[in-house]
């Protein structure tokens, strides 16, 4: 039997402090493809935007890179998915699904408690809406925040993650 | 305020309407060498120099305050803001208050940094601490950390009450004599793709990578734009088109940069991508003479047998019962086997590694036994052994540079007279004369026993130094004047106002024919 750990499975009752959740385990693909490419995909043009939802996502990261996210299971399914979308044009996929941890926040607080440690403007009325999503810095640690309806995701590396469940604590 | 009670530059503070003042200030005093009257104490401006200023013609203390720097220094003014102000309304004949002074800017008063800080200061959010997926294994068994970069690397285990000189002298004896294991996971990954990925691992490292078989490894040194060493690692040849090349821990996001930048400003018609990977993967390092029995008391559908998996090669295989890339690559010169799995498993594969080890004894170590072991066969670390102003030659690496592959990053830097130069520093070993000396780091070189007086010519310096459990004595790693023509001769380490004797040694101290890696 393999023992599988999650990088935050030993801080699910400091995250519930703050009424957030690790969410373990999801596929993560990189994609980089050019402009015409992923408009054929389907994937989002316009800059710091996602489509899809909580469970299936395409976030926009730079002007040829995504992150796909979806729920966990085997990321070569995606992986060779995409593969045979996109062949033969300049693209890659990358598996990147334990690159990250995910963090989920809940609760009408959870935008000022971001903010706290985020220097984006995180204010509904300026555009921070379901739907956008942005690469940017979290105290000191590099994340990419995705605003879901009613939820916030945070992206950030395994080896940051015990410092921001320790930051956000914090700023409680 | 100003009543004409006294001088009419002074102003009247106090009891005004008439009373004898009991006091007021005096911006100057008429007698003696304006030279000498400070206005401005930390920057030693003087009267004079503020007469200078208004002199030039300036007449807004805004202006003197720039021709004479007063009020930019630690207190923004605070001392002499007013006084200068007043000395200006003098010289010009303006009545006192005509113009105060200058703007102050924040902080005005003093503010502590912890206030700048604010919520990120103390221990554990002035700087992040990254940690492994396997940190806490080493938590529990007490491992003693060491700083790279951001990361907390365990820095060596020890038992009991060992100190740091016995733990280090144990985990490397294990590794020599019998098998060990390191946590490598903070090594920097890169994924390299694109039908150009060859040509440009080609342009951005010393040697050819674009010839590797696919499955196979090579060493790879990068360079700066000026020709000195910057960053090392490995390639892997994952496929035609595909590539994941290792940096070190410290530079894995500066390697990341410079890659991207290269490929967006400079070589943009080249088809390639770079993905960071480094936390995709944990690697799992397990090492010494048993390893090979070690890695197959796992489980493992690899063939280990040195015919079938050799050295600088890798296997896509299952370990423990998940997906691993295995990886026979070396930094101790012994057998080795780098696992890289997931993080998810990382806990997974170390306990398995552990429990398929201990029947042979096998002994977890830390950066510091790994840091003597590498010194023992001469490899450098990059930031250890350089210090931005080494090229390869320096370092005796000649044979890395291969300069009829076509251009590289620095390749031009090398041609330059100063760095044909045959008394540049070259990397040598130290042996002191008694095997039990240790050399401190840093510890400056010279030719005669005596010290001479200054300015004395210095050779070098001692850029790594440890006792050796191997070769039970002193061993140390130096920058050396022309050092590679010195070997066996004497040469003189600088402690204090003592001299100690040693001699130049060739820096592979360790099996020179390398008949260890294959276990």
């Amino acid at each position: 039997m393999v023992d599988v750990r999650s990088p935050l499975a030993h801080r699910a009752a400091a995250l519930a402090t703050i009424d957030a959740v690790e969410v373990p385990f999801l596929t993560q693909v990189d994609v980089r493809c050019e402009n015409a490419d992923a408009a054929r995909l389907g994937l989002p043009l316009e800059p710091n935007t996602f489509s899809g939802d909580i469970s299936r996502a395409t976030l926009w990261l730079a002007p040829d890179e995504w992150l796909l996210v979806a729920a966990p299971g085997d990321p070569g399914v995606v992986v060779d998915g995409l593969e045979v979308l996109l062949a033969d044009t300049h693209h890659v996929v990358v598996d990147v699904s334990a690159n990250r941890a995910v963090i989920e926040l809940h609760g009408p607080n959870r935008l000022a408690l971001l903010a706290s440690a985020c220097s984006l403007d995180l204010d509904p009325a300026g555009g921070w809406v379901p739907g956008v999503c942005a690469q940017t810095l979290l105290a000191r640690a590099q994340v990419i925040l995705q605003e879901l309806p009613d939820a916030t995701r945070v992206f950030v590396r395994p080896s940051f993650a015990d410092y921001v469940v320790d930051r956000l604590i914090v700023s409680v | 305020m100003h009543d004409g009670s006294g001088p009419d530059w002074l102003t009247i503070v106090g009891r005004a309407g008439g009373d004898v003042p009991s006091s007021f200030p005096i911006w100057v005093v008429d007698d003696g060498d304006d030279h000498e009257k400070y206005v401005e104490l930390q920057r030693d401006q003087t009267v004079a120099d503020v007469g200078g200023a208004v002199g030039g013609g300036l007449t807004n203390a805004e202006h003197v305050k720039r021709a004479t720097y007063i009020g930019t220094t630690i207190d923004q003014g605070r001392t002499s803001g007013v006084l200068t102000a007043e000395i200006v309304n003098r010289l010009l004949g303006w009545a006192p208050g005509t113009q105060g002074p200058t703007n102050a800017r924040p902080p005005y008063t003093p503010v502590p940094f912890s206030a700048l800080a604010g919520t990120d200061s103390g221990p554990v959010l002035l700087d992040p601490i990254r940690v492994t997926p396997i940190h806490a294994w080493h938590d529990a068994h007490g491992a003693v950390y060491e700083n790279v970069g951001q990361w907390k690397r365990p820095r060596y285990y020890p038992r009991g009450d060992e100190d740091m000189d016995a733990a280090v002298a144990r985990e490397t004896r294990a590794l020599r004599t019998g098998v060990g294991v390191l946590d490598a996971s903070t090594l920097g990954k890169i994924d390299v793709r694109g039908r150009d990925a060859g040509v440009f691992l080609d342009r951005m490292y010393t040697n050819r990578m674009s010839n590797l078989t696919v499955a196979s490894i090579r060493y790879g040194l990068m360079l700066g734009l000026d020709g000195m060493v910057f960053d090392d690692g490995v390639a892997m040849r994952i496929s035609d088109e595909h590539y994941v090349v290792t940096t070190t821990t410290g530079g894995a996001a500066a390697v990341m940069d410079r890659f991207e930048e290269w490929l967006q400003t400079e070589w943009t018609d080249l088809r390639v991508y770079c993905t960071s990977v480094t936390e995709q993967w944990s690697v799992v390092a397990v090492g010494g003479p048993r390893a090979r029995e070690v890695v197959a008391a796992c489980g493992t559908d690899a063939d280990l047998a040195n015919d079938a998996f050799r050295f600088m090669t890798f296997r896509d295989a299952t370990v423990a019962g998940v997906p691993a890339r295995i990886g026979r690559i070396s930094f101790t010169g012994e057998l080795s086997y780098e696992l890289h799995v997931s993080p998810w498993h990382a806990e997974h594969v170390w306990d398995a590694v552990m429990a398929a080890g201990q029947p042979f004894g096998i002994t977890p170590y830390g950066t510091e036994a790994m840091h003597v072991l590498r010194a023992e066969k001469g490899y450098v670390i990059v930031g250890q052994e350089t210090d931005g102003t080494q090229t390869p030659d320096d370092l005796g690496m000649a044979w890395i540079v291969n300069t009829g592959k076509g251009d590289f990053v620095g390749k031009r830097s090398l041609v330059r007279s100063d760095m044909l130069r045959d008394d540049r520093k070259q990397l040598v070993g130290i042996m002191t004369d008694d095997p039990a000396r240790v050399l401190p780091e840093g510890t400056q070189l010279i030719a005669g026993a005596t010290i001479p007086e200054p300015p004395a010519h210095m050779l070098g310096w001692v850029t790594s130094s440890y006792r050796s459990e191997a070769l039970g004595r002193s061993i140390a790693l130096a920058l050396v004047e022309g050092g590679r023509g010195r070997i066996g001769d004497e040469i003189h380490a600088v402690i204090g106002n003592a001299t100690v004797p040693c001699r130049v040694a060739d820096p592979v101290f360790y099996d020179p024919e390398g008949t260890r890696r294959d276990g």
